[in-house]
């Protein structure tokens, strides 16, 4: 049993690291591995949303960009999937690179809107799953 | 649906509450029993089996003078049920960005 909702994968690929940061940033790619449709763009508060194969959605808020290296969102399936947040950090390997992914379960639903600094933004957030 | 799978990991954050579900498995104990196998006073066994039960992870019935707790498996089931599926999905993902990278090199 794991002390908390946390879901830890990695992959070593033989690509150098800005050759993944493309690979986990730019839709084009993510589309080919990550889900059938994705819209991200690494950038601090741009909004996130995937639809799986099975045509479900996740909408989500792209929260801490520190490229080549490091993406953090977070992310929930509307209307009231359990948010949690995805940490997807790029590591130089000798031969290639390693691309590791955390993935936590957020505690409450009001953590996630304080992630998201203030009403307007859980607002903007409502919206976005709304649409 | 979110608020209690998020009660149950903070529950079960604390080593002495997941020590409590443990020897609260089969038929139950009371505070004072627990207390009795635990290095913490009654009154911290209260608060932590409060806490449990706030999460709906141990159910209590009166007996005697005396309150027997119970664990109450199904909180437990969601919170791992998120950890399989969510760890699941990552397996299938970079299981085909390995695919995609191979079969993709030097794109």
């Amino acid at each position: 049993m794991s002390d908390e909702g946390t879901v830890e994968r990695e992959i070593t690929v033989p690509v150098d690291p800005e050759r993944a940061w493309e690979l986990v940033t730019e839709p084009e790619h993510l589309e080919r591995w990550f889900a059938e449709r994705v819209e991200l763009d690494p950038t601090p508060g741009a909004p996130v949303r995937v639809v799986g194969d099975d045509g479900g959605e996740r909408h989500g808020v792209v929260e801490e960009v520190d490229a080549p290296r490091r993406l953090r969102f977070v992310w929930y399936a509307p209307p009231d999937g359990p948010p949690s947040t995805v940490e997807i950090e790029v590591t130089p390997e000798h031969d290639g690179s390693r691309i590791s992914v955390i993935e936590r379960e957020l505690i409450t639903v009001d953590a996630f809107s304080d992630l998201l600094t203030g009403p307007s933004h859980r607002t903007d957030l409502q919206a976005l799953a709304a649409a | 649906m979110s608020d209690a799978i998020g009660a149950t990991f903070s529950a079960l954050a604390d080593p002495s509450r997941r020590r409590m579900l443990g020897l609260l498995g089969g038929t139950g104990a009371t505070a004072t029993q627990l207390a009795r196998e635990l290095p913490i006073s009654r009154q911290a066994v209260a608060k932590h089996l409060t806490q449990l039960a706030a999460a709906g992870l141990v159910a209590s019935r009166r007996e005697g003078r005396e309150t027997r707790y119970t664990v109450t498996p199904e909180p437990l089931e969601q919170a791992v049920a998120w950890i399989v599926q969510a760890g699941g999905e990552w397996d299938d993902r970079l299981a085909r960005l390995g695919t995609y990278v191979a079969a993709d090199r030097g794109v």
